[in-house]
């Protein structure tokens, strides 16, 4: 409510006249309140405040309820709490990741472990929506042993020992649990495997015992979850350091996606993961790597909904000029924007939404009218016609119907993950199907959702979603500039209703882009999603402020990547919550 | 072998042909048993029905049983199928039909979402929900499972669900869920892919060679290995070591299940990518040029995507239908789902044309609109004259599907003598009443059962007996605590079907979901 006043250009702390203004304009200026005539009701703005005189039997709100602090002031000086978020398990991402680093020999067809997560979510790797169901092991069991039965038909490439040398094999399979696992293993551990790969039995023989190993190693809660202890002995007020292989796992799979590389292991082995100092460095260096591309890239495919572009399908009939393939040629351009944005800019917010940069090959040229790249390599194209993410063909085209343009989908998106107010579904009832075209009007797809505004059912959500789809009525279904549909002229007015600093009138993609450049609540909400996606819980989780928190420290690092550094050395990223005692 | 497009011709061709398509997977026999266990078929369509015919709304429901020559209106014994459901006359002597069964559990959810939400939360799963797209509770196919495989598992796989054209892509999900974790409801997602569904059964296809016997080693001994696996972590929260526990007790149960499989006696099907090939022979088709949900195909194949979805659409439901056979013949499990819905527009004449004659954008808005009560929507409107048949299509090329599985259901002979579908009970049911938004007058049946309760029989639950639902658009809208109107789900609670069909399969319970309703349905 405090940042919905913001565009009227009140300070925040000053927001109690919101229920004011809010009062005033609901009874037209002056008027009655419960029916007893209580004067007129002065107009009233901030710094000019209606003198009052003793006796005044209508002194001014301020006086009636104390001032209390904003959220900014109350959480001031606030840090980022330790995270309390359930045992994390792997994702199909993850583990599909991790058998790549584990047994780069062997390859896993892309549906195996069944990809089987709401693709509602955000983001995938929501460790309260996780959890193992009979058919998941079913799945992880037909993985491993698929896994294990193609890697060990190389033992010798597997292993790089010769095929007499068991002792050599068994030193590689204990080292290869100890990767999977991020850990070293345990002397129980140790004696258990070596046990069980040196006693072979017909017909199990020692390259049975072999598959058999990996296959258990593959489905080993160890593997599969991620479990987290810390170190108890050394908490402070309760809050419980992570040892540094808890550390390094967290890391390894936020910046690359995968587990640890050989020098993080050999970091939290020598204990240097334990300073943020040392975290830092790490940090810093696993973004070098090309699995902090792939991670990174992983972030901004759940917070763009990158998943939609697979469903990127103009009609045939609408548009004769789209060829099969086409779809492809806007992933492209979906990566390699937002593979620039992340690693050519600081990544700031005003990055993602100002960028006047389009990436296109030969194809993608051709449909948007810009001079065409000479290889198949992808080439940046600059346009006064795009500002940012809002503006992308990508964008455009996977938030549109095959016909014409989605602008609920487009108006819901921009709610739900660039300002973080997601929108409910519709009523029970509707039919939610994208309306057909009114005879009765002129054939724009503005029109075609005349009822949202005109039916109250519709009217209370719609006026919000749609305000702001409109505004990108400036695209067609292929992300083309236009200013006429079927003839007639474009009308690109939106608003902004989400409660939000954003709200307010705007006229077409490039002015709402600016608004959202602009807004604390649109760092707010991206500093928010980074938590999430590197933490696996929500935000709010890490404490009252830590939205609060989050977003000043985006803002004082000055974009997403550096962010990103800061966020694995906060407390919230190598400490945790005390839960249930065991 | 020669091809066309995707598929094999023959092979779609018998996919066309339904009923009288013989098998590409056909098991030769069940497993032997003495006594032919009991299997559960939950098949679940679209519900792109329409309640009015074109006598407009005095008439019964498109779908509703008809009278017998002679009399006024359908009965317990004597009652016609109605011509919507010509296709399940060879069956009728199995069926149960019923009408006025609601998604009552739905009046006691605390949170709302869009009426497809609601249904698929409440169709299967038939509890209160307090979140608007997650169900309450386990569904009834996966709440059977684990009562069939408690305290032992009995089948190497407690359950299967596949599904072809479903809604995934629409942001709906299928009314599978189960307790996971903790008791937190996870959703229990179908295969789409043929393929996908036959290489996690594979595994457990019985098998006597050589190889198998060392795979059967392997397993031994990493099931012994594994189980030391959860020693380790004993410093875990008390949440965490539930999560553990839990998981710990799935791979306890996944060893027991396939320790089931040596005794199988049935033989393997094949492998379905036999019939699934890319066009051109240059590169074997994978899932980028092979799309069940339906999504038009990138690229194109020669024929065109529209043509390609409705070959894909008719071909995974017939792999589907073939692998749910072998694994219910060969007792691989003993509760298969499989939905079938959102049909490619192609096969059912959805074209430009129709889409212009009925103003409708996509087949979800044209069901809508061939059941509205404008005028402009009249059956006899000449939008109605394009949409309905196009919609009774739509349920014809369903039907085409489970009229096809229960005829491959009665080809496989159990031990007995007896055929498999005689051992099978067969739910029909939808996400959504029918083609308005409704969760009331679910137009669902029964096939099977008949070990338990007499079958050919039609029962009326609606408390109007005898009643049309001409008066559905004056339902009454009540406001739900969100501020959304909603209609009133009324009728006799479905979660009573759900204890009838509880109880033939073996499970003894009076309640299923809901604990406000209890005991079973008049007749079942």
């Amino acid at each position: 409510m405090l940042s919905r006043l913001a565009w009227f250009g009140f300070h925040t702390s000053r927001m109690r006249w919101l229920s004011v203004i809010g009062l005033v304009g609901l009874l037209g200026c002056e008027g009655f309140i419960d029916g007893s005539l209580a004067g007129p009701v002065v107009p009233v703005t901030p710094g000019s405040r209606s003198p009052t005189s003793p006796g005044d039997p209508n002194p001014p709100p301020e006086e009636l309820e104390p001032e209390e602090p904003t959220e900014e002031e109350r959480c001031a000086g606030a840090g980022l709490g330790p995270s309390s978020v359930p045992m994390r398990q792997l994702t199909p991402w993850e583990y599909r990741n991790a058998v790549a680093t584990l047994l780069p020999s062997v390859s896993l067809p892309a549906t195996q472990p069944l990809d089987d997560i709401d693709a509602r979510l955000t983001f995938d790797n929501l460790a309260s929506a996780q959890g193992m169901t009979a058919g998941r092991v079913d799945q992880f069991l037909a993985a491993a042993e698929r896994l294990a039965a193609d890697a060990v038909a190389d033992v010798a490439r597997l292993t790089g020992c010769a095929a007499a040398d068991a002792m050599c094999r068994e030193r590689w399979a204990l080292a290869f649990a100890a990767r999977a696992y991020r850990r070293p293993l345990t002397a129980a551990e140790t004696t258990r495997y070596s046990t069980f790969l040196r006693a072979t039995t017909p017909p199990l023989d020692a390259t049975g015992a072999l598959e058999a190993f990996l296959a258990v190693v593959l489905q080993s809660p160890h593997f599969l979850f991620k479990p987290e202890s810390g170190a108890p002995a050394a908490a402070v007020n309760g809050v419980i350091p992570l040892d540094g292989f808890e550390r390094a796992t967290r890391l390894a799979f936020f910046l690359t996606g995968t587990v640890p590389d050989a020098e993080l292991t050999r970091a939290a082995a020598a204990g240097e993961l334990m300073t943020p100092t040392q975290v830092e460095a790490q940090a810093r260096r696993l973004l070098q790597t090309a699995g902090a591309r792939t991670a990174m890239r992983h972030f901004h495919d759940g917070w763009l909904h990158a998943s939609q572009l697979e469903r990127v399908a103009p009609s045939a009939s609408g548009f004769p000029e789209v060829r099969p393939g086409d779809r492809a040629s806007y992933q492209a351009s979906y990566r390699a924007f937002v593979d620039h944005l992340f690693w050519n800019t600081p990544a700031r917010v005003q990055d993602y939404f100002l960028d006047d940069g389009v990436f296109v090959d030969a194809r993608l040229a051709s449909l948007l009218a810009l001079p065409a790249p000479p290889g198949a390599a992808l080439e940046r194209r600059s346009s006064a016609d795009r500002r940012g993410v809002l503006t992308q063909p990508w964008f455009l085209a996977s938030l549109s119907h095959p016909e014409f343009t989605a602008p609920v989908l487009r108006g819901v998106h921009v709610l739900d993950r660039f300002l973080c107010k997601p929108v409910g579904a519709p009523p029970p009832g509707v039919n939610n199907s994208p309306p057909a075209a009114d005879v009765r009007l002129p054939n724009t797809t503005r029109n075609r959702y005349w009822q949202h505004a005109n039916d109250s059912t519709c009217a209370a959500c719609h006026q919000q979603i749609d305000g702001i789809g409109f505004g990108l009525e400036g695209y067609d279904v292929l992300g083309r500039r236009r200013t006429t549909e079927n003839g007639h002229p474009i009308d690109d007015r939106g608003v902004v209703q989400s409660g939000t600093d954003v709200d307010g009138a705007f006229t077409g993609a490039l002015e709402l882009a600016s608004k959202l450049a602009q807004s604390a609540n649109t760092e707010r909400c991206f500093a928010s999603h980074w938590y999430e996606y590197a933490l696996a819980g929500e935000a709010k989780e890490a404490g009252a402020c830590s939205e609060v928190v989050l977003a000043k420290l985006l803002k004082d690092a000055g974009g997403a990547r550096e962010f990103v550094v800061r966020l694995v050395t906060s407390p919230a990223f190598l400490t945790r919550a005390p839960g249930e005692a065991p | 072998m020669k091809t066309t497009g995707l598929f094999d011709r023959r092979a779609l061709l018998k996919a066309a042909t339904g009923l009288g398509a013989t098998s590409l997977l056909l098991p030769g026999r069940a497993r032997a048993q003495a006594t032919p266990p009991k299997r559960l078929v939950i098949f679940y369509g679209s519900g792109a029905l329409r309640y009015r015919t074109a006598d407009g709304f005095s008439g019964p429901n498109t779908w509703e049983p008809r009278a017998v020559a002679g009399q006024q209106r359908p009965t317990e014994r004597e009652w016609a199928l109605a011509p919507l459901y010509a296709a399940l006359q060879p069956f009728k002597s199995r069926m149960v039909m019923m009408r006025g069964l609601g998604m009552v559990s739905e009046t006691g959810d605390t949170a709302h979402g869009n009426a497809h939400q609601q249904g698929e939360k409440h169709a299967l799963c038939a509890t209160p929900s307090s979140q608007a797209t997650m169900p309450g509770g386990p569904s009834f196919d996966q709440f059977i499972a684990r009562r069939l495989n408690t305290p032992m598992p009995v089948t190497p796989f407690r359950s299967l669900e596949l599904a072809v054209g479903a809604w995934g892509p629409q942001g709906y999900n299928l009314p599978f869920a189960e307790s996971g974790a903790s008791g937190a409801i996870t959703r229990v997602n179908p295969v789409w892919d043929p393929r996908i569904a036959y290489d996690r059964l594979l595994g457990a296809f019985p098998a006597t060679d050589p190889a198998a016997q060392r795979r059967q080693a392997r397993r031994t001994g990493m099931f012994g290995l594994l189980k030391d696996e959860f020693g380790g972590l004993s410093k875990l929260s008390r949440g965490d070591r539930q999560k553990l526990d839990a998981h710990q007790t799935l791979v306890r149960d996944l060893e027991q299940r396939l320790g089931l499989q040596g005794r199988m006696t049935c033989s393997r099907p094949a492998d379905p990518r036999a019939t699934m090939n890319s066009d051109s022979g240059e590169r074997g088709c994978d899932l980028a040029c092979y799309d069940s949900q339906n999504l038009p195909l990138d690229p194109p194949r020669r024929i065109g995507w529209e043509a390609q979805q409705q070959r894909n659409w008719e071909l995974t439901a017939q792999l589907h239908t073939d692998l749910t056979v072998a694994a219910l013949a060969c007792d691989l499990t003993r509760v298969v789902s499989l939905a079938v819905e959102y049909q490619p527009d192609a096969g059912n004449g959805f074209d430009a044309a129709a889409r212009s004659a009925t103003g409708s954008t996509d087949w979800h808005d044209l069901v809508h609109k061939m059941n509205e009560t404008r005028a402009e929507f009249d059956p006899t409107s000449p939008a109605s004259r394009t949409g309905i048949p196009i919609v009774e299509r739509m349920v014809q090329s369903e039907l085409r599907v489970l009229t096809s599985l229960l005829a491959r259901l009665e080809q496989v002979p159990e031990a007995d003598g007896t055929s498999l579908l005689d051992h099978t009970l067969v739910l029909v049911c939808g996400q959504i009443g029918y083609g308005s938004h409704a969760l009331d007058n679910l137009p669902w049946y029964v096939i099977g059962g008949q070990w338990v309760w007499s079958t050919n029989r039609y029962y009326d639950y609606d408390v109007r007996v005898g009643g049309s639902m001409a008066d559905l658009p004056t339902m009454v809208e009540r406001t739900n605590r969100d501020g959304y109107n909603y209609v009133q789900p009324r009728g006799v609670a479905h979660n009573r079907l759900f204890v009838s069909l509880a109880n033939a399969m073996g499970v003894q319970t009076n309640t299923f979901g809901d604990p406000r309703f209890t005991g079973r349905l008049r007749g079942l």
